[in-house]
């Protein structure tokens, strides 16, 4: 279980990576053109990818810091993009944009995986292996 | 802590984004004042209007009727014009928007009607009922079934529905949208004024009584 929370860097990687090539995969082969709210979730999640690349290669412990207010920042705005998708806010009364609205269903795996809810899930697997691996060397130094 | 951190910033940011993408609006006008009408009422034939041309007040709707905040503003559109009658002077405009994919299929059908003279039958139908074709497949099928409990003439009406090059009355409302500056629907334009929200009806009948005082 130690070893698995030393290692759980590497996961978020896997994670950010995946989610990176999904959403590239979806605009660019699906040709899903990505709402204004899926761009900023996009400027979260794609540094991540080089921040923890980075961070892995120097083995630089800190990096759990840079990458918690990246997905702290992506998580908020992906749980605000779910609330719209589902339904939860409102978004009748606010005027349609010309462009690609963010509530437009894509895809619906399942009958519940949405382009939202995979995006949101990412982030909070990435801040919960990058909780892991915190906790990972802080209870070594105790 | 960090978690807490994490719950600090969803906060902020959601409660921050709700305020700001959904709050209450002003209700200002957006631009400079429009005087050219051939721009915004579209050329006369087909012109889809109620109310008198010469009235003091004028009010352009460019709208899409797959729009769910169109379906809002609908209803108070409504109330408006049967309030101040020749009074004003009501223009629709289509600016079907492309993320709706049955829109273009709706503006048809309201100018089809159009052209029989029941374009704002057809206008109350598709918005009061937009939940029952806006996201359905066979929305053609549900959309006829307005057309002809209106009393259309159902061969004029599908060979204008089935025109596969398109309408391009449609496309010049589009067209004329982009030239004042619309960017979405519905943005209503009141004696030239532009308006990019759904207007509440004690906001429009502000804005109206005032322009006829």
């Amino acid at each position: 279980m130690k070893n698995l929370f030393k290692h759980s860097h590497y996961f978020a990687f896997i994670v950010a990576v995946a989610a990176m090539l999904g959403s590239l995969f979806f605009s660019e082969v699906l040709h899903f053109p990505p709402c204004v709210l899926c761009w900023y979730q996009r400027i979260c999640m794609y540094p991540i990818v080089g921040i923890l690349g980075v961070g892995i290669y120097f083995r630089d412990r800190a990096v759990y810091r840079y990458v918690f207010l990246l997905g702290s920042i992506g998580l908020a705005i992906s749980f605000y993009h779910n609330l719209l998708y589902y339904k939860i806010l409102p978004e009748s009364a606010a005027p349609c944009i010309l462009g690609v609205s963010c509530t437009t269903k894509f895809i619906e795996w399942f009958g519940f995986v949405t382009i939202p809810f995979l995006s949101g899930l990412s982030f909070a697997l990435i801040l919960l292996f990058m909780i892991m691996y915190r906790n990972s060397f802080l209870e070594k130094k105790k | 802590m960090i978690l807490g951190g994490i719950g600090l910033i969803t906060l902020l940011i959601v409660v921050g984004a709700a305020l700001l993408l959904s709050g209450p609006k002003s209700s200002q006008s957006t631009s400079t004042i429009v005087t050219d009408k051939a721009l915004l009422y579209g050329p006369l034939e087909d012109r889809n209007s109620a109310g008198s041309e010469s009235a003091k007040v004028a009010i352009v709707e460019f709208g899409d009727f797959q729009c769910p905040a169109c379906g809002v503003a609908a209803p108070i559109v409504k109330k408006i014009k049967e309030e101040y009658k020749d009074k004003i002077y009501v223009v629709f405009r289509n600016f079907p928007l492309t993320q709706h994919a049955n829109a273009p299929l709706s503006a048809q059908a309201a100018y089809a009607a159009g052209k029989q003279g029941k374009f704002w039958e057809m206008y109350d139908q598709l918005y009061g009922e937009q939940a029952a074709w806006a996201e359905k497949p066979n929305a053609k099928d549900i959309i006829s079934t307005f057309a002809s409990g209106l009393g259309l003439n159902m061969t004029d009406y599908l060979a204008s529905v089935n025109d596969s090059a398109g309408n391009p009355k449609i496309q010049k409302d589009q067209n004329d949208g982009y030239q004042l500056g619309v960017k979405s629907t519905p943005t209503f334009f009141i004696n030239g004024e532009m308006y990019a929200e759904v207007l509440s009806y004690e906001e429009f009948k502000k804005i109206i009584d005032d322009k006829l005082k």
